[in-house]
């Protein structure tokens, strides 16, 4: 029987993509009569609204209404867990970042709204606002309460260091925000149905917290609005929230006007009112040996939350998770807060806190290495995880298990020819000259699971027509991520149908209810385990009935347990050549009122964590990869340029390997972009200076390596996962972080001959200056 | 999920007879023709119409009415053909971008009258459209009805993407296949030939979900690169290339917002001495964004891009000179240069934006924007060029070190235009040579404003000794600058590391700018930088220097 799972088989609406026909939210046809949504928006960070005043607005031709604080029936709030993100600003209420919308402009055109907007005048007074982190810190602005996570005691280990003669080295570390950039911005288009209930078309990674946020704010029950995602233009996280606020605004309008209302954010506005990666703010001790071996960490996290609380506590959760990456500390506390500053609101981007928590880690590795006058790369090697017990467990207790980072690490400096180019490389270097080249290796280790565990549940509906053809609902989006195409091969290879046989719907929450956002990079884990559930529902259905149209007359019965699903045909197992269309085995059961429609649902297995005492079991495995990166720098400009790339990453038996292939490389370009050139700049005034692809650079097509050789990890099925596959978005944005460390070997190399710097600082983007700035450094 | 009947550009005539009917009255007919401007006359003449329409996708679209401002983005989206996408609407990301059929430029040689060009809709303005050709990602496929079915056979450039994990979540998709739609049929010679031929072809197109590898794989075939079968060349896209096009129609668009686009230099020198409140645009690459994101809406507009004044659509080679029309597109530039001239820059052109922004605009344009920074600017600095300006009572020559009059100003009068630019060759004494150095420094290579750009013209005499020097730079100051001082103090200096003039050439360039801080980078990098890449240029160009 043909495998239908673990063939590379195109993006399920590859051919829409190409043709143009694949339509977007913002494609929809609006019904006649619809409005336009445009913001106004608040030109300080932090100020009082004294009063606003409208009627001017009124006068532009095609305004049709204002949008106030007033017009909302219900929760004036979009906050998707604590209620501060207000949806409109009245007087007397406080703007928190520039950009805020205040109100709202509808108007029979983009260009109306927008100039209707122009016309509204609020008055302000200024308040004082905060926006560097540290000054966060220094005012105690803060969102949470401080998490913890310990491992034995560090201050007994920094305490003891100096007499066991190990090092203490301490730092503080920043990291930038970074834009999710989907092509595709923020669209919402909501249109009021009979009953004053409401139909919401929405680019959203969650319809179901969608639709409850709508509901909250018309006063509406969850029943009385549809929200339906087709298809998003890329998401990223960006859209797991923050897709919110603009559908409930839609909503509100259409609410109130009766008419369909589109709320589009062009570019400046998707980048000056959402949120984005998390900056962060790092502060370390670690306690490493001669022989360098790590001892002991005592790190302080602050995530940088902007003007609301959002997923923020997660993130920075999943962040102080992996702030070990791939490395053992047997000693370790980790300190986190969720900052508040007066900037957008920081959200979830792939990675959800991962990256920066990797990111600090190997910054730590880095620097202790140089301050104790060893290569990094050979720190790196030596406090890995390995064996098994405690030098094979995390600092909140988890067991890593099935650990593959050994393997990998070995493999990818195997086929990279780590060590002979390295050798190539220190020997040009050694030459000198202006422009010098840079190799570094890193690990990532990556916990999959939400670590609110129980997100980890998923629905799905399977429709089977009369005539064979099947139709599959779930609670996943489709955002690029290839979702759609592994959930058909699931329900294909369940039912034993050809792909063509399956058509995936539109993800609408009247089809699966209460379902999490597709995020976490849980989507075909969770998804999959339901589509396949329902799927073997209705296989169970359908066998016994199989089983009797095989039961050759006269010949004794054939068992439902002896039938086999496959290439459109049921089968008698031990007589394969013995068979029946599945569309004839449909119609029949149709026809004996055999019920040809089921539910399926999944949860995660055996997982948990105690936020209290930062002890868990909150992952239900991890998924690791590593991978080379050989930069070059020009020592006169700090302009950098990636050489070759090798990549070996672990994603189980894949679903499907050209998807998950491009997971691997559209990841690793996504954080190597967060990492180099992609800086959001904030004005001391807290606006926005990064606000479109003219001032906010993301990797283009000559930024990829020209050697980039990917290899996904053979022979590495994963059990208790759907088909031995494992999850693969989130991942490879880490692997991306080697080009930053390549760039600082490379760096390293500036410092006077035949010295070592005990320190390279790079900063987080490296980008042209931040290179220069630290060759400048090291050269003394 | 396909487009509705009404709206579908692929129910309409096959292209090879597109012509055969009046676009206006459907009846009167047209024969073949050779003309541009008179052809489309001719087409939509016999009935006495002379028309303000373009073709998109094949079938005749009237655009009598509509307001100059609107872009073709708007344009085909407003009419159903939703698959060119909106990314950012600045040209900076190609989600818009659509394919133009025009004529060759005379100075790219090329056998075939027509050529395939991908720009950004997002930046084509309706003032321009009338004449045009357009292609959008909907024409691509010819089906014969409205949906693309399973069993639909695609275009080679949209098989390739589909079946080799080229789109993830789609929405940039359409804007990829157009740009390698233009490269397949009109590959450029300068991307076929540059180190990275698939990167160069998508550099106006940004991904942000697949990291490029299978969109590179396919645009490097496309690209012309190595030996391609174009087996596929035979098809109703290839067989068009042979035919000429309409071209650039003078017709208004009727609308309350007059747009003017005369065919000559004279009436467009008249026109702006009468008219002075109207926004002259040439590529609109520049107002284009005025207009969608700043929101800009002018009184009236005076478009240049149907001038067929040689000196001004044109370049032309003489001895010891190259004159470069002011109307010339920056591609077309590439390709005149490849035969020599202004080797500087030969050298910046591939850092110049992005292609769909080099095929509209404009040598003059760029000059006119007369931005700080600008990448061409210092360039034309570096080569000593001369700008021909031209007014009612003739033609003046200003030096373009004396070009930029302030922030954003330029020596143009208010009833004058830029016509085109003189570049003379350098004087290399016997036995001298000539060091030629292009550096710009922005966060990304390719599609990026310049952090700081420079263009360096050192003449040397057998002896290595500086005959002449000239120093320019983008992004230190209010407008390109030349560091006079600093090329004063090398007249004489050896070209090498440690002599003591260059030495002082060197202290000198370090004080003589003050640039800003921004979110580019900050004044303490760009005054590195400054003297940075004069480091770099010593490095590259001096003998005997180590890199």
């Amino acid at each position: 029987m043909t495998r239908v799972v673990g063939r590379p088989t195109p993006h399920e609406s590859a051919r829409l993509h190409v043709t143009g026909q694949a339509r977007y939210t913002d494609d929809l046809p609006l019904p006649p009569g619809a409005l336009h949504g445009w913001p106004v928006t608040s030109p300080h960070a932090h100020a009082r609204v004294v009063a606003i005043a409208v009627s001017e607005a009124t006068t532009i031709p095609g305004v049709v209404t204002i949008l106030t604080r007033e017009d909302v029936p219900g929760e004036n709030n979009s906050g998707p867990l604590r209620h501060d993100e207000p949806l409109f600003l009245g007087a007397g209420d406080v703007a928190t970042y520039h950009g805020q919308a205040i109100a709202w402009v509808l108007g029979t055109s983009v260009e109306a709204a927008r100039q209707g907007a122009g016309r509204v005048v609020v008055t302000y007074e200024k308040l004082d606002a905060i926006l560097d982190p540290a000054d966060a810190i220094r005012l105690g602005s803060v969102h949470t309460d401080p998490q913890w996570i310990r491992r034995g005691d560090v201050d007994v280990e920094l305490v003891g260091a100096g007499e066991a003669g190990h090092a203490i080295v301490s730092g503080e570390f920043r990291m930038g925000a970074q834009d999710h950039f989907p092509l595709e911005t923020h669209v919402s288009v909501a249109l009021a149905d009979e009953d004053g209930r409401m139909m919401v078309h929405s680019s959203t990674q969650h319809p179901s917290e969608t639709q409850a946020i709508v509901a909250h704010a018309l006063g509406l029950s969850l029943n009385d609005v549809v929200v339906q995602c087709v298809r998003m233009g890329g998401g990223f996280g960006g859209k797991e929230t923050q897709a919110n606020a603009w559908a409930a605004v839609a909503a509100i309008g259409a609410w109130k006007t009766g008419r369909a209302v589109k709320v589009r954010l062009d570019r400046d506005r998707h980048m000056i009112l959402t949120g984005k990666r998390h900056p962060f703010l790092a502060r370390y001790r670690v306690v490493v040996s001669r022989s360098g071996d790590l001892c002991g960490l005592d790190l302080e996290l602050y995530a940088d939350g902007g003007w609301s609380l959002d997923l923020s506590d997660a993130v920075l959760g999943r962040a102080m998770f992996h702030a070990d990456n791939g490395y053992f500390f047997p000693v370790m506390r980790v300190r986190g807060q969720v900052l508040k500053t007066h900037k957008t609101s920081q959200t979830a981007f792939r990675g959800f806190g991962g990256p920066q928590g990797v990111a600090v880690a190997e910054e730590i590795i880095d620097c202790a290495a140089r301050a104790i006058g060893m290569d990094p790369h050979d720190v790196r090697t030596r406090n890995l995880y390995r064996g098994s017990g405690e030098t094979n467990t995390t600092h909140y207790g988890q067991e890593i298990g099935d650990n593959r980072l050994a393997i990998i690490w070995e493999g990818v400096q195997d086929s990279g020819e780590f060590v002979s180019r390295r050798e190539a490389i220190r020997a040009a270097n050694d030459l000198g000259g202006g422009m010098r080249r840079g190799i570094a290796v890193t690990p990532v280790k990556f916990g999959i699971s939400f670590t609110t565990t129980f997100l980890n549940q998923a629905g799905a509906l399977v429709l089977i027509y009369s005539d064979g053809s099947v139709q599959v609902n779930h609670g996943g989006t489709e955002m690029g991520q290839g979702l759609q195409v592994k959930m058909a091969q699931v329900a294909a290879e369940v039912l034993g149908v050809p792909l063509a046989s399956i058509r995936m719907m539109p993800t609408r929450t009247d089809k699966v209810p209460n379902t999490s956002a597709t995020a976490a990079s849980s989507g075909s884990d969770l998804n999959g385990g339901a589509v396949r559930d329902a799927c073997l529902t209705l296989r169970g259905r359908l066998a016994p009935v199989a089983a009797q149209l095989l039961t050759a007359h006269g010949a004794p019965a054939v068992h439902a347990d002896d039938v086999d699903f496959g290439d459109g045909q049921v089968s008698v197992r031990s007589r394969p050549d013995q068979r029946v269309a599945f569309a004839s085995v449909v119609r029949a059961a149709y026809l004996a009122r055999v019920g040809l429609s089921s539910t399926g649902y999944y949860r995660t297995p055996g997982i948990w964590f105690d936020k209290a005492s930062g002890r868990g079991k909150p992952f239900h495995y991890y998924a690791c990869g590593a991978a080379i990166a050989e930069v070059e720098v020009d020592g006169f400009t700090g302009q950098m340029r990636v050489l070759r790339v090798d990549i070996l990453h672990d994603v189980g038996s894949s679903l499907n390997p050209l998807v998950d292939t491009g997971q691997v490389e559209g990841g690793f370009i996504q954080g190597m972009g967060w990492v180099t050139m992609e800086e959001v700049v904030w004005g001391i005034d807290g606006r926005l200076l990064t606000h479109a692809p003219s001032t906010y650079k993301i990797p283009a097509s000559t930024d990829v390596p020209g050697d980039w050789r990917v290899t996904l990890l053979p022979r590495a099925a994963q059990p208790g996962v759907i088909y031995g596959s494992k999850a693969v978005g989130e991942p490879p944005l880490m692997l991306g972080l080697c080009v930053r460390e390549a760039i600082r070997d490379a760096v390293a190399s500036f410092a006077p001959r035949g010295s070592h710097p005990e320190r390279v600082g790079l900063a987080l983007p490296a980008t042209g200056e931040a290179i220069l700035d630290a060759i400048d450094a090291v050269r003394g | 999920m396909g487009l509705t009947r009404g709206s579908n550009p692929n129910r309409t005539r096959r292209a090879s007879n597109r012509f055969q009917r009046c676009g206006r009255c459907g009846r009167c007919g047209a024969q073949s023709s050779t003309g541009t401007s008179s052809y489309w006359t001719k087409v939509f003449g016999r009935c006495g119409v002379t028309s303000a329409s373009f073709l998109l996708n094949g079938v005749r679209v009237e655009l009598e009415g509509t307001d100059p401002h609107v872009t073709l983005l708007d344009l085909v989206r407003e009419r159903g053909l939703t698959g060119t996408k909106e990314g950012c609407a600045e040209g900076d990301c190609g989600a818009c971008t659509v394919v133009v059929r025009e004529t060759t430029h005379p100075v790219q040689g090329s056998a075939l009258p027509s050529a395939y060009r991908a720009i950004n809709g997002c930046l084509a303005l309706a003032a321009q459209l009338p004449g045009a050709e357009v292609w959008t990602v909907e024409g691509v496929v010819d089906t014969g009805h409205g949906a693309v079915r399973a069993e639909t056979e695609l275009h080679p450039v949209q098989e390739a993407i589909a079946s080799t994990g080229g789109s993830q979540c789609g929405f940039c998709t359409p804007g990829f296949v157009m740009t390698m739609f233009a490269s397949y049929y009109s590959p450029l010679v300068a991307d076929a030939q540059s180190p990275d031929p698939g990167g160069e072809v998508l550099a106006g197109n940004l991904c942000r979900c697949t990291g490029y590898r299978a969109l590179r794989a396919v645009a490097t075939l496309t690209s012309g690169a190595g030996s391609v079968d174009r087996s596929e060349g035979t098809d109703r896209f290839a067989r068009c290339l042979q035919d000429p096009v309409v071209g650039a129609v003078t017709a208004g668009l009727g609308s309350a917002v007059v747009a003017y686009r005369p065919s000559t230099l004279a009436e467009s020198i008249a026109r702006r001495a009468s008219e002075p409140g109207l926004r002259v645009i040439a590529g609109a690459t520049d107002v284009g964004v005025e207009i969608t994101r700043g929101f800009r809406r002018y009184q009236g507009i005076l478009s240049l891009d149907a001038i067929r004044d040689p000196i001004f659509s044109n370049c032309s080679r003489a001895e010891g000179s190259i004159t470069i029309g002011a109307g010339v597109t920056m591609t077309a530039l590439e390709d005149f240069l490849r035969d020599g001239g202004a080797p500087l820059a030969g050298h910046m052109l591939p850092w110049f934006a992005s292609r769909q922004i080099r095929n509209r605009a404009t040598v003059g344009g760029n000059l006119m924007t007369a931005s700080p920074i600008g990448d061409m600017s210092p360039v034309w600095l570096a080569h000593g060029a001369v700008a021909l300006i031209g007014g009612r009572s003739g033609i003046r020559e200003v030096r373009v070190s004396d070009f930029f009059t302030g922030y954003r100003q330029t020596a143009v009068g208010a009833d004058e235009l830029l016509i085109a630019l003189r570049v003379d060759d350098d004087v290399v004494p016997r036995g001298g040579r000539r060091v030629a150095f292009v550096r710009k420094v922005a966060r990304r290579n390719r599609v990026d404003i310049s952090t700081v750009a420079a263009a360096f013209m050192v003449v040397l005499d057998g002896n290595e000794r500086v005959v002449s020097a000239r120093f320019a730079y983008g992004g230190v100051a209010a407008t390109p600058l030349r560091a006079i001082g600093a090329e004063d103090a090398l007249i004489g200096a050896v070209w090498r590391n440690g002599d003591s003039h260059v030495a002082d050439a060197r202290a000198r360039l370090g004080s003589a700018f003050a640039p800003l801080s921004d979110h580019r980078g900050s004044a303490s990098y760009r005054q590195r930088l400054i003297t940075g890449l004069f480091d770099a240029c010593l490095a590259e160009t001096a003998t005997g220097s180590d890199r």
